[in-house]
């Protein structure tokens, strides 16, 4: 080949590369300056991880300032999904380290598989144990992180449980729903009782941290800040040592009721609830079997939530609010109210208190075999008498008895800050005519001893009893007092919120109060005793109240059973509290003496009979004993 | 011939081109792994200042070797290449899946890239024997064949890419020594439609195939990089992602290390996406100049040589570093499929820049002879 030629072909490829050489040069300068920069941005999704700094949720105090809730340090461990789960290598670190099943861990990623970015929160409180392992096995578990975060904490642990209520981490429809700024999730929320209902104060505003990591998922720097701001603090109106005296007074109520009627199962729950008469601020509300909310926060382990789901008590139940019942006897007052004011009974006039009361076809029995001879208003009251008030309710009608029961509350939700709270029922005629095509005869009967279809929560008959006290006050009753932002404002400070004033003559309203004073009368039946009277044997305070126990269709435990109540208020003649409480159990009788120990620890009266000497301690020393321990689980 | 006469047989702008890419590469090295051995940031920079010293030593050894002495070894080479090249498959070093090196002594050595230059010294002589007549296939057959086998036995490690550049430096040479630019572009092509063929009866229709499954998988990457940016197309992302990061002036000596650390490797595959990083679209496009001197340079003196043989030979080392350059920062943004070619002088590894310098080796021989005999 001529050397012309070789040069020709020479002069062909260098132009060919040249060719090359220029698409190479297009090309560098095509991904340097256009088709990189989304890359990087997308880089960046695995190279920047904003870690979230949980805001401290808001602290809650009692009324005296005495800290409730508040938050430990604690350490977590996140996990970034940085393309997919952890390898099979790095889900055995995990698992040997923390216990997270690969299970765990797809739920975890599901929960957030609409943020890169944002990390899961693997396990929270972590133990000193767990951290060293974890620390130490970091290097082959890239996307695991160890940050701090608060661990909500209980003092009060199960006491009043229900009503603070826990927190857990979010779950995948409540980070959709819940709009919290700076949710994501790795956030801890309320779930029930105050926590719930004071979600958008308490929760706070998370901060982040920026962070850059290699391709090993390890931090290489930080690139910025923004702190978290606190939640809001509340005070509530909860006295703290009443709150643990209602605990403990409940529990031995419930404990020396199980040793009378033999075993556990004589006595399934049980609620107290005081409140001041007048505002309407709660005092102190437990409801037992109770839970303790530290478990939620730390993490509840599926056995132990399964036992509490179990519980024939159901703990997880406020029976405050959350929990409707028929009222029995404690309904006799909105009788007698309706009664009194249809001019069908009078203060002074008299029905006879006969052991049965009969209008055929049935016979309407009163529990007490006896007579008691003609009995006026106050002594019907006091002695609880069936008969007397069947014959007002057959004169003033189911009608009248409803209405005046909806002037009391009942029926309708008192509108006290907690979530879940049930309105009850208050049946009228139209409602029975619905639900059994015609009345049967003697309706009216068991409406006025509270044993219809009506059914009253434990806070309504607080906001009743309170308006007995009051001669017609309804307040409504709350539980926050004050909120208070994190630099020490105060946003909010409730003032009390009456509802309606009830107007009846004022003879009406002594008359009934002197059947309930006449109620906690010591003595006997035929006699001058009122149904509480035993309880409350030489107790230094006037205090009125009536006792109440419906029959339950379903019993306890399969033997028969009752809802009993006790509704009461302090002092007599010049109210300021009220104590209502009520007791799901086989035992007719329930809830006086939990009063007395209540009203003697408020009051400072140095009973000379306390009750439950062993549990509870004399009054003068209610500090003490309120600070010295939990009540038993 | 004395040290002087090699002195001056050197090509100063070959040289210097290819020493600056070295010293791009050496300080790209310093600068993305500070942290590989525990203790001697500086590791893979040194050992890449020893094999360029290697290198330079064995491209005088292959200056001072006439061409004539090559085409005379040039079956005890290329059978030699292909010996090598079995010793690799029966008991090669296996790394990441590839069985590519065998131990010599305390050395790792990889004969897929010496076999690249015994390919250039055996098809010169072949197609140098025609004298410019080839007409059609049947005369290109030799060659073919003669390529065919070390491409087969690379490919079974299996090393697409140094198939690939043994077929470019085969179809470079056969034109050059006279084929007809079109039918050598028709074969080609050809052979390439026949394989998206395969490889699509493959997909749809199970047909089996030769190719290992990464291979493949790479080459659809090459396709649709996004279709799985965590799997095979993640290396063609990070690399885009390092040139892009890079920007005009590369990253702050403070940003290497993490942004290095997702480039999968960056001290040889992706030796140019590392150099984008350091030295952004500035340090890149020196580079691909620096090439242009190198391969141009190379192209005059081959034009300059009069023996056919040499010519050839000179040609095709050019060929071989063109095609490196071009697969290796084809592949880092996205022209070419990822299949593993070092870029000349800039990746990290002693068998690639001894081949490198070795190349320049033999395209210097031809001017260092051609002066000597001028000035004889």
């Amino acid at each position: 080949m001529p050397h012309g030629e070789r040069e020709r072909r020479i002069r062909i490829l260098a132009a060919f590369g040249l060719l090359l050489l220029a698409l190479l040069v297009w090309r560098v300068v095509a991904v340097s300056l256009v088709l990189g920069p989304p890359l990087v941005r997308l880089g960046d999704q695995f190279r920047i991880r904003t870690m979230p700094v949980a805001a401290p949720r808001g602290e809650i105090y009692s009324r005296s300032g005495k800290l409730l809730v508040t938050n430990q340090p604690s350490f977590a461990a996140y996990y970034f999904r940085v393309g997919g789960p952890p390898s099979a290598a790095e889900q055995k670190v995990l698992e040997a380290d923390l216990g997270i099943s690969p299970q765990a861990m797809a739920k975890a990623l599901f929960i957030f598989s609409t943020e890169p970015s944002l990390p899961v929160v693997l396990k929270s409180g972590l133990t000193p144990a767990e951290m060293t392992q974890l620390l130490q096995g970091l290097p082959q578990l890239p996307g695991v992180f160890v940050n701090p975060e608060p661990l909500r904490q209980d003092l009060l642990g199960p006491v009043g449980g229900q009503m603070i209520g826990y927190v857990s981490r979010v779950t995948a429809p409540e980070l959709a729903s819940w709009k919290l700024p700076g949710l994501t999730a790795a956030s801890v929320v309320g779930q029930t009782g105050l926590e719930l209902a004071y979600q958008k104060q308490l929760f706070g505003k998370p901060g982040g941290e920026k962070i850059e990591v290699n391709a090993y998922g390890l931090p290489v720097k930080v690139l910025g800040t923004t702190p978290p701001v606190p939640g809001d603090s509340l005070t509530l109106t909860i006295s703290k040592s009443l709150e643990l005296i209602s605990a403990k007074a409940l529990l031995a109520d419930m404990a020396s009721l199980r040793q009378r009627y033999g075993g556990q199962s004589a006595v399934l729950a049980g609620a107290v609830v005081v409140v001041n008469v007048r505002t309407g601020a709660i005092l102190s509300m437990v409801s037992e079997p109770s839970y303790d909310p530290n478990a939620f926060a730390q993490g509840i382990s599926t056995t132990a939530y399964q036992a509490l789901l179990d519980n024939p008590g159901l703990p997880l139940l406020n029976r405050a609010v959350q929990t409707a019942a028929p009222p029995g006897s404690v309904f006799k007052m909105v009788t007698a109210m309706a009664g009194l004011t249809s001019g069908k009974i009078t203060p002074t006039s008299t029905i006879d208190c006969l052991p049965r009361y009969w209008r055929p076809p049935y016979p309407y029995n009163w529990l007490r075999r006896t007579s008691t001879g003609p009995n006026a208003l106050p002594q019907a009251i006091a002695q609880s008498c069936d008969t007397y008030f069947y014959a007002v309710g057959h004169r003033v009608g189911i009608n009248a008895m409803a209405a005046w029961a909806h002037k009391f509350g009942f029926g309708q939700p008192t509108g006290v800050d907690l979530p879940g709270e049930v309105a009850g029922v208050i049946p009228t005629v139209s409602y029975y005519e619905k639900r059994y095509g015609s009345l049967y005869p003697g309706l009216a009967y068991s409406v006025a001893i509270g044993q219809g279809a009506d059914e009253v929560t434990l806070m309504q008959l607080a906001e009743y009893i309170s308006a007995l006290a009051t001669d017609g006050t309804v307040v409504r009753p709350y539980l926050v007092q004050k909120i208070v932002s994190p630099s020490g404002q105060v946003l909010f400070n409730a003032t009390p919120k009456v509802v309606r004033h009830i107007s009846a003559p004022l003879a009406y309203w002594n008359v009934i109060r002197e059947g309930m004073i006449d109620t906690t009368k010591p003595g006997s039946i035929p006699g001058p005793g009122g149904t509480a009277g035993a309880a409350f044997i030489n107790f230094p305070l006037q205090v009125a109240a009536k006792t109440g126990t419906a029959q339950l269709p379903n019993g306890v435990n399969g033997s028969q059973g009752y809802m009993t109540f006790f509704i009461s208020y302090a002092p007599a003649n010049d109210p300021q509290i009220a104590v209502v409480s009520t007791m799901q159990t086989i035992s007719m009788v329930a809830g006086g003496m939990i009063a007395r120990a209540i009203y003697d620890a408020y009051f400072h009266l140095n009973d000379p009979n306390p009750p439950f000497p062993q549990v509870l301690p004399p009054a003068p020393t209610i500090g003490t004993a309120a600070r010295s321990g939990a009540a038993a689980p | 011939m004395t040290l002087r006469e090699l002195w001056r047989g050197l090509d100063g702008w070959l040289i210097g081109a290819a020493l600056a890419l070295c010293a791009m590469s050496v300080v790209t090295l310093a600068l993305t792994t500070p942290n590989l051995v525990p203790g001697s940031p500086l590791y893979l920079a040194k050992h890449q200042f020893i094999w360029i010293v290697i290198g330079l030593l064995v491209m005088a050894g292959m200056m001072w070797m006439p061409h004539d002495l090559l085409r005379r070894l040039r079956w005890p080479i290329y059978g030699l290449t292909l010996v090598l090249l079995l010793l690799v498959l029966v008991h090669g070093q296996s790394v990441l899946g590839a069985q590519r090196w065998i131990n010599i002594g305390p050395f790792q050595f990889q004969p897929s890239e010496f076999a690249k230059l015994g390919v250039i010294v055996i098809l010169a002589d072949i197609l140098e024997r025609k004298k410019g007549a080839i007409r059609g296939l049947r005369d290109m057959v030799p060659a073919i064949l003669i390529a065919l086998v070390p491409m087969l036995l690379v490919m079974k490690q299996p090393d697409l890419g140094t198939a690939l550049v043994i077929a470019g430096i085969l179809g470079v040479l056969l034109y050059e020594a006279g084929g007809s630019g079109w039918k050598i572009l028709a074969l080609y092509l050809g052979t390439a439609g026949a394989v998206v063929l395969l490889v699509w009866l493959h997909l749809t229709a199970g047909f089996p195939l030769p190719l290992h499954h990464y291979q493949l998988t790479r080459l659809l990457a090459f396709v649709n990089p996004n279709a799985d940016p965590l799997g095979t197309g993640y290396n063609l992302i990070q690399s885009e992602i390092a040139i892009a990061s890079g920007h005009i002036h590369g990253v702050s000596v403070g940003e290497v290390s993490a942004l290095i650390s997702f480039l999968p490797a960056a001290d040889t595959d992706f030796a140019f996406a590392s150099l984008g990083l350091v030295s952004g679209l500035v340090g890149m496009l020196t580079a691909l100049g620096l090439y242009a001197v190198v391969v141009g340079r190379a192209l005059t003196i081959a034009r300059q040589e009069t023996d056919g043989y040499s010519a050839l030979v000179v040609v095709g080392a050019a060929a071989l570093l063109t095609i490196h350059v071009f697969m290796n920062v084809g592949m880092a943004t996205g022209v070419m499929p990822v299949v593993g070619v070092p870029a000349p002088f800039l990746s990290y590894g002693g068998s690639s820049v001894v081949t490198d310098f070795a190349a320049l080796g033999l395209i210097l021989s031809s001017r260092l002879h051609r002066v000597h005999l001028s000035f004889r």
